[in-house]
């Protein structure tokens, strides 16, 4: 039960993504980033994983084909996954400190200017918001 | 790979089509929502520009129920297309739209948010659907022209997109059309107006950022100038 509500909960977020929904002041979370970092500290199974990211990343996809930022975002996640076995933290700050990581490392691999900087600041306060909301809602579900 | 792909373009359109839907489903509560909050700021200028809007709604309404395909002064023609979705980052470099090969769409075309306004250029074709990149996209530099003394300057991509390389002996206002002068798009286009200069007397130009006449988070259709370049 646990598995199929995360994975209708990575697609149903992918999808919003697409939309305009969540778009604040023009800004637009990132709900795959912020969902999967959340949920990897429920998950064990790293191919489980690997689906999620895959349902995740595929369904942001414009056209067919990779493009750089996707390629970026699946790396980026796939790491996450790995270093939250090391990391020193409490779940939780674990979470929001891989967020903002993740984040920033989207935009400098993806391409960083100066004119995007403001809109990266906004969008790392933004996923740290959504990013906690997640894994709260994910600790309640998944602790059941 | 080659098959993954391949099946990928039917399930990236099936994807760009429910992101529609479901784009359109969700912006109905939250218009509401942003309405009720703007009430107690509009004034004569939003309505004056509603009107206009929604007298140039009928106009493209009543040629829709004819054709998709209409003119501009005889000169350029346009096809009405749906935004599918927006880029699903932040950086907003990217349109797509429900139009593509079968529909005559092909690369270089200008995409417009109401006839002679330029939000972008198509760059990638597919059957059923196309990827515009819009003057948002950081690595995009045009030549324009401002106001009716046609100053020159560069048209940087970005959020906001800014115009740099102004003569600082160039006589600019605040408000003035900024229009495309470069081989991109059709002569004298209009990508917004200019909104503060800045005349910083360590630079040896003047710059300037744009000022759209659209909100980009809200388009929901496009037209693409099929007879250019």
């Amino acid at each position: 039960m646990r598995f199929l509500f995360l994975t209708a909960f990575v697609i149903f977020a992918a999808l919003v993504q697409n939309t305009n929904f969540l778009v604040i002041a023009g800004i637009k979370p990132n709900l795959v980033l912020t969902n999967l970092i959340a949920a990897s500290f429920f998950i064990e199974s790293f191919w489980f994983y690997s689906l999620l990211l895959f349902f995740g990343v595929f369904l942001l996809q414009n056209m067919p084909g990779l493009n750089r930022e996707i390629l970026t975002l699946a790396g980026l996640l796939l790491s996450v996954f790995w270093l939250k076995k090391i990391s020193p933290w409490q779940p939780l700050a674990a979470s929001l400190i891989f967020i903002v990581g993740a984040t920033a490392l989207f935009y400098v691999f993806g391409g960083l200017t100066s004119a995007l900087l403001p809109v990266l600041i906004w969008e790392i306060i933004y996923n740290v918001i959504v990013g906690a909301v997640i894994y709260l809602i994910l600790r309640e579900i998944c602790s059941e | 790979m080659a098959v993954s792909l391949f099946y990928g373009a039917y399930i990236i359109n099936a994807k760009n089509i429910f992101s529609e839907r479901m784009g359109s489903f969700f912006s109905k509560p939250a218009a509401l929502f942003s309405g009720l909050l703007k009430a107690g700021k509009l004034n004569k200028e939003n309505q004056a520009l509603r009107l206009e809007n929604e007298s140039f709604r009928a106009r493209i309404q009543g040629l829709e129920n004819s054709s998709d395909i209409f003119k501009q002064n005889g000169k350029y023609f346009y096809r009405r297309t749906d935004v599918y979705s927006t880029y699903p980052f932040n950086n907003r470099r990217y349109l797509t739209i429900n139009a593509g090969s079968e529909d005559g769409i092909k690369p270089l075309m200008p995409v417009a948010v109401s006839e002679g306004v330029v939000v972008g250029q198509v760059i990638e074709v597919s059957s059923k659907y196309s990827l515009v990149r819009t003057i948002f996209d950081a690595g995009w530099e045009l030549p324009v022209r401002i106001g009716a003394a046609g100053a020159g300057g560069l048209l940087i991509g970005g959020q906001p997109p800014k115009i740099t390389l102004i003569g600082k002996d160039k006589e600019i206002q605040v408000g003035q059309p900024v229009v495309s002068s470069g081989i991109n798009f059709p002569y004298g286009f209009r990508f917004g107006e200019l909104a503060e200069v800045n005349e910083d007397t360590g630079n040896l130009f003047k710059q300037g950022e744009l000022k759209l006449p659209y909100n980009f988070n809200e388009l929901q259709a496009v037209l693409v100038v099929t007879n250019f370049p």
